[in-house]
């Protein structure tokens, strides 16, 4: 029986920007089934936000079982699945010259065979609901790594940069019953990025930055809030970037 | 014009011969499994990048390596998850592992140049492949912002479906020039080659 509210699916939900995407799509009255390798964090999450709409599936997304256990979930508990976030991921920098192959190989598989074999085993439901994927990259996708002091980051960057072709490709394949878009953010103020940087670096960062700040993880949300809406109908296969104007390219 | 080495990664063996052909000094091509056979008059080294890489022979200094990446994607048609799995990893090593080598081996400037195809721009093609090229433009512009001032960059954007010989002989002359160190200030960027099929924003 389908719930009378829209279910999204966020991967990487647990912390940052993915538990955003939670508390915001909740409020807009979405049902969320929350995917993490954290399980305390979920289990917080959980304690925040209530349990009514909230399903939590613990696992790492770099297991492609996870994907379809995590969409059953998603249609025993609520009936439907109306869109997916493809969120988890992580950074890494490190020169190319001491990545090993294992390092490139993993960011492909959490950024994106991960986000390919959710998209793969939600792909029948969201059809159905005609539905939404945003996929998260980074602004580095699009630019390297443009952050004072410019970091190596080449196996990242890579990472990202496929999610931004999966993004084309699923567009495609998937319309016109399911629009696939990305967002591409500038810094964000997390926990985990800012225990990275002490207020020297962090302050020089941002300094490098036109509007002169990071955003709060929530910023984000709103632009995948609205990738999911019916207000985006017409958008699909684009890469949105908020970034304070950090990358200004192309046009 | 110079007449440094060149270093031809992946690809068909008809598609090395004939790149290598528009392309001066000596020339040494990587061979993938896929590739079935040597190319005439082309001296290889066999390479699976699962198996990791040995450069022996290299020509020494390189001013050129250029990376067939299209070619890879389009030599198979994998089914089945795993499979595409493979491809995308296959891409993205055979990509990655050869330039990480020579700029580990070489301080003298080099260009750097993966050739791809218009799917991970335009989103015509299988999702795999399109993530697989898309990731190599990220490692592109990862190199770009590390090796600025040891190595240019770039993205050659070819359709190889569109008359093969030609498509090659003008990627050919292209990279003559790209190897040209007066262009190495053309760093970081995506050039389409594509005679106007695929016109737009970065």
């Amino acid at each position: 029986m389908a719930g009378a509210r829209p279910t999204v699916l966020i991967t990487g939900a647990a912390a940052g920007m993915g538990r955003a995407h939670c508390r915001c799509l909740i409020a807009e009255g979405w049902d969320v089934v929350a995917v993490d390798r954290d399980q305390a964090g979920l289990a917080a999450l959980a304690e925040e936000v209530g349990e009514d709409r909230l399903a939590t599936v613990v696992g790492d997304v770099r297991q492609p079982a996870l994907a379809t256990a995590a969409v059953e979930v998603a249609l025993e508990r609520f009936g439907r699945l109306d869109g997916l976030v493809n969120n988890a991921g992580y950074g890494l920098q490190r020169s190319l010259l001491d990545s090993s192959a294992e390092d490139f190989l993993d960011q492909l598989a959490v950024h994106v065979e991960a986000a390919l074999a959710f998209s793969l085993a939600a792909e029948p439901y969201l059809r159905r609901a005609r539905g939404a994927i945003v996929n998260v990259s980074s602004e580095w996708a699009l630019a390297g790594p443009c952050t004072w002091p410019q970091p190596p980051a080449a196996a990242y960057c890579a990472g990202k940069a496929g999610v931004l072709g999966l993004t084309r490709a699923l567009a495609r394949q998937l319309a016109p019953e399911v629009r696939v878009n990305a967002i591409a953010p500038g810094g964000a103020r997390t926990e985990t990025t800012l225990s990275h940087y002490d207020g020297e670096t962090l302050a020089r960062k941002i300094a490098g930055v036109p509007a002169q700040r990071w955003a709060e993880p929530a910023e984000y949300s709103l632009f995948v809030r609205y990738l999911l809406s019916p207000a985006a109908r017409l958008v699909t296969g684009q890469v949105l970037s908020p970034n304070g104007g950090e990358v200004i390219a192309g046009g | 014009m110079s007449a440094a080495g060149v270093l031809l990664v992946g690809g068909s063996a008809e598609r090395a011969r004939r790149l290598a052909a528009g392309l001066s000094g000596e020339r040494l091509w990587l061979r993938p499994a896929y590739a079935q056979g040597e190319a005439e008059g082309l001296a290889s080294l066999p390479f699976r990048p699962a198996e990791g890489l040995r450069l022996d022979g290299l020509p020494s200094p390189l001013d050129l390596v250029a990376v067939l990446c299209e070619q890879t994607a389009a030599a198979t048609r994998p089914q089945g998850l795993t499979a595409r799995l493979g491809l995308m990893r296959e891409v993205l090593l055979e990509a990655f592992l050869p330039v990480r080598e020579v700029l580990r081996r070489q301080r003298a400037w080099l260009r750097l140049a993966w050739i791809i195809s218009p799917t991970p721009l335009n989103g015509c093609g299988s999702p795999e492949r399109a993530a697989a090229e898309a990731a190599v433009l990220g490692l592109m512009r990862g190199v770009t912002r590390e090796f600025a001032t040891r190595a240019s960059t770039v993205a050659l954007v070819v359709d190889g479906a569109r008359d093969p010989e030609a498509t090659d002989r003008d990627l050919a002359a292209t990279l003559q020039l790209l190897r040209d160190p007066g262009s190495s200030f053309y760093t970081g960027q995506v050039l389409n080659l594509t005679g106007g099929a695929w016109i737009a924003g970065a």
